[in-house]
C-alpha cells in the first residue's frame, strides 16, 4: 500500500517546486512603487512564471479578483492555472490540499477571511494534519491559502474579521500577515516556496492604501518566522501586525512628541511560528509591553504574546503586559470606531505603561 | 413515487451594486439563454392578463404604489438615528457576561475621558 501511494506520488510531481525558507536576498536594488494588491499579484506572477505546476484558484479570480489581486494572471497564463470555483470554501481548500499532496503548488484564494469557516475542517483536520498523520510520508506543504481580513470601515458582521488566532494555534499550519507592499511580496513568495500549509492574511484596507517600493526581483523573499523592529526604542514595546501596526506607529510618534516616549514598535509578520526570541529581547530592554490587534480580546493572539512575555521576561517587567484589541463581540456594523484597537485607545495604554 | 425536481436559474443583474457584471459576463449571454421570454414575471403577467386580472392601469398604479411604500421604509430607515454605543455589547448573548461587562466599562470610561 505504502509502495504503491509513493509511486502515484512520484508519478505526478513535478521536479522541485520549492524552495526551503530562504533568507531575504534581492538580486538587484531596482524597485518600483505599487501599492498592496500589485505587489500580491506580483508574487503570484512570479510563482507562475517559475513553478509549472503552480495554480491560483478561488471566487472570482479569473476576471482578475474582487480586490483585483489576480488581474492579468489567467490572461497570461491560462485559464488551466488560472481558474474560478464554485461557490464552496471547503471544496476550495479541499482541492488545495489534494492538488499539493500530489507534490504541485496550489494558491487558493477564500475571498474574505470570513469566509474561511466552512473551510475549518479541511485546514484544521486534513490540512494542519497531513504530514503528522503519515509520519511525513506524505505532505500538502505546497498549498498557500491567501485571504483578506480586516476592519474595512463599513464591512460589519462579514467583511471585516480577522480570524488569525483561529489558526495559529493549529500545529501544522503557518500564519502570515504583512504590514505592506513590500512584505506582501516578500512573504507572500515565502509563503508560496515554504514546505508547510500557510495561511496568508491581507489586510483589506491596505490593498490601495499602501504604496511602498517594492522590489522587482521576482524571487524576492522574506523570511517566515521574523519579526521586525520597524521602530527602534527604548521605553515601550509595541507588537502588533497587519494594519494595526501602521495604528501602533502613529501611536508611538504621538508618544514621543507628546512626552518623550520612545516606543520600540515591532511588526510579528508571521503568528505561526512567530518571533519570541525578538519581542523577549525587546521587552527585555524596555520593560514595558503592549501588543494589539484588531480581533477580539479574549483568546487573541495578543494573549500568547503576554502569555509568553510573562513567563520570559517576568523580572525585566515594569508592568504587567497589556493589550489592546477589539471587543468581544461580532464586528459591528455602526460604531466600528469604538469597537477597534484605535489609536487614542493604544496611546493610552503606553501611557497607562509608562505610568505604572 | 420520488420526484426530482432541478429548477434552472440566472441571475440577472449584477451580484450587488458595487458589482459590475459586464466585467466578466458577456453582454449576449442574457439574449442566447432566452430569458426574457422566460422570465418568471412577466409570464406571470401574460397569465393575469389572458384570465383579465391584470391590466396596463393596474400596473401602472401598483407599480407606483410599491415604489412609494419602497421609498417610504428607505426614507424611513435612513431617518434613524445611529443607535447608542450601549448597544455594542447588546445580544452578544441572552445575558451580558462579566467580561463584556467589563469591557463596557472600559470603553465608557475611555469615551469620558475623550470627551473631557
Amino acid at each position: 500500500m505504502r509502495r504503491a501511494a509513493l509511486q502515484v506520488r512520484a508519478k505526478f510531481a513535478s521536479s522541485p517546486r520549492r524552495l526551503s525558507a530562504a533568507p531575504e536576498t534581492s538580486k538587484t536594488s531596482e524597485t518600483t512603487r505599487m501599492n498592496l494588491f500589485s505587489a500580491v499579484n506580483a508574487s503570484m506572477r512570479s510563482a507562475l512564471a517559475r513553478d509549472e505546476s503552480a495554480v491560483v484558484f478561488g471566487e472570482d479570480v479569473g476576471f482578475g479578483g474582487v480586490f483585483r489581486c489576480t488581474i492579468g494572471l489567467r490572461e497570461e497564463f491560462g485559464a488551466q492555472r488560472v481558474f474560478n470555483t464554485p461557490l464552496c470554501e471547503q471544496g476550495i481548500v479541499g482541492l488545495g490540499i489534494g492538488y499539493a499532496a500530489m507534490g504541485r503548488t496550489a494558491i487558493a484564494e477564500i475571498q474574505f477571511a470570513d469566509y474561511i469557516f466552512p473551510a475549518y475542517d479541511q485546514i484544521v483536520n486534513e490540512a494542519a494534519k497531513y504530514r503528522y498523520r503519515s509520519g511525513g510520508e506524505f505532505d500538502c506543504g505546497g498549498l498557500t491559502i491567501r485571504t483578506p481580513c480586516g476592519a474595512i470601515g463599513h464591512g460589519g458582521h462579514y467583511h471585516s474579521q480577522s480570524p488569525e488566532a483561529q489558526f495559529a494555534g493549529v500545529a501544522g499550519l503557518k500564519v502570515v500577515m504583512p504590514r505592506g507592499p513590500t512584505q506582501a511580496k516578500g512573504l507572500l513568495t515565502a509563503a508560496i516556496n515554504d514546505p508547510n500549509p500557510v495561511i496568508f492574511f491581507e489586510p483589506k484596507a491596505l490593498y490601495r492604501a499602501s504604496v511602498d517600493d517594492v522590489p522587482d526581483d521576482p524571487d524576492f523573499a522574506l523570511p517566515l518566522g521574523q519579526a521586525d523592529v520597524v521602530r527602534p526604542g527604548d521605553d515601550v514595546t509595541v507588537v502588533a501586525w497587519g494594519a494595526q501596526v501602521l495604528v501602533a506607529q502613529r501611536a508611538a510618534a504621538t508618544a514621543a512628541a507628546e512626552r518623550g516616549v520612545e516606543c520600540e514598535v515591532i511588526d510579528l509578520q508571521t503568528l505561526a511560528p512567530w518571533d519570541a526570541a525578538a519581542v523577549e529581547a525587546s521587552a527585555t530592554k524596555t520593560g514595558r509591553l503592549l501588543v494589539t490587534h484588531e480581533a477580539p480580546r479574549t483568546l487573541g493572539f495578543a494573549a500568547e504574546v503576554c502569555a509568553y512575555a510573562a513567563e520570559a521576561c517576568f523580572l525585566h517587567l515594569e508592568a504587567p503586559p497589556a493589550r489592546v484589541c477589539g471587543l468581544d463581540t461580532p464586528f459591528p456594523l455602526v460604531h466600528e470606531k469604538s469597537y477597534l484597537p484605535t489609536e487614542d485607545k493604544v496611546l493610552a495604554a503606553i501611557y497607562g505603561l509608562v505610568d505604572f | 413515487k420520488p420526484v426530482f425536481v432541478e429548477l434552472m436559474t440566472y441571475r440577472l443583474s449584477s451580484h450587488s451594486t458595487s458589482d459590475d457584471a459586464s466585467k466578466y459576463r458577456a453582454a449576449d449571454e442574457l439574449a442566447a439563454l432566452g430569458v426574457a421570454a422566460r422570465h418568471p414575471v412577466a409570464r406571470l403577467k401574460a397569465y393575469l392578463q389572458e384570465r383579465g386580472h391584470w391590466d396596463d392601469d393596474l400596473e401602472e398604479t401598483t407599480r407606483g404604489d410599491a415604489r412609494a411604500a419602497a421609498r417610504a421604509a428607505l426614507d424611513g430607515a435612513e431617518a434613524k438615528a445611529r443607535p447608542a454605543r450601549a448597544t455594542l455589547f447588546d445580544d452578544v448573548y441572552h445575558e451580558l457576561t462579566p467580561e463584556l461587562a467589563r469591557q463596557k466599562r472600559a470603553l465608557d470610561a475611555h469615551a469620558a475621558e475623550a470627551e473631557a
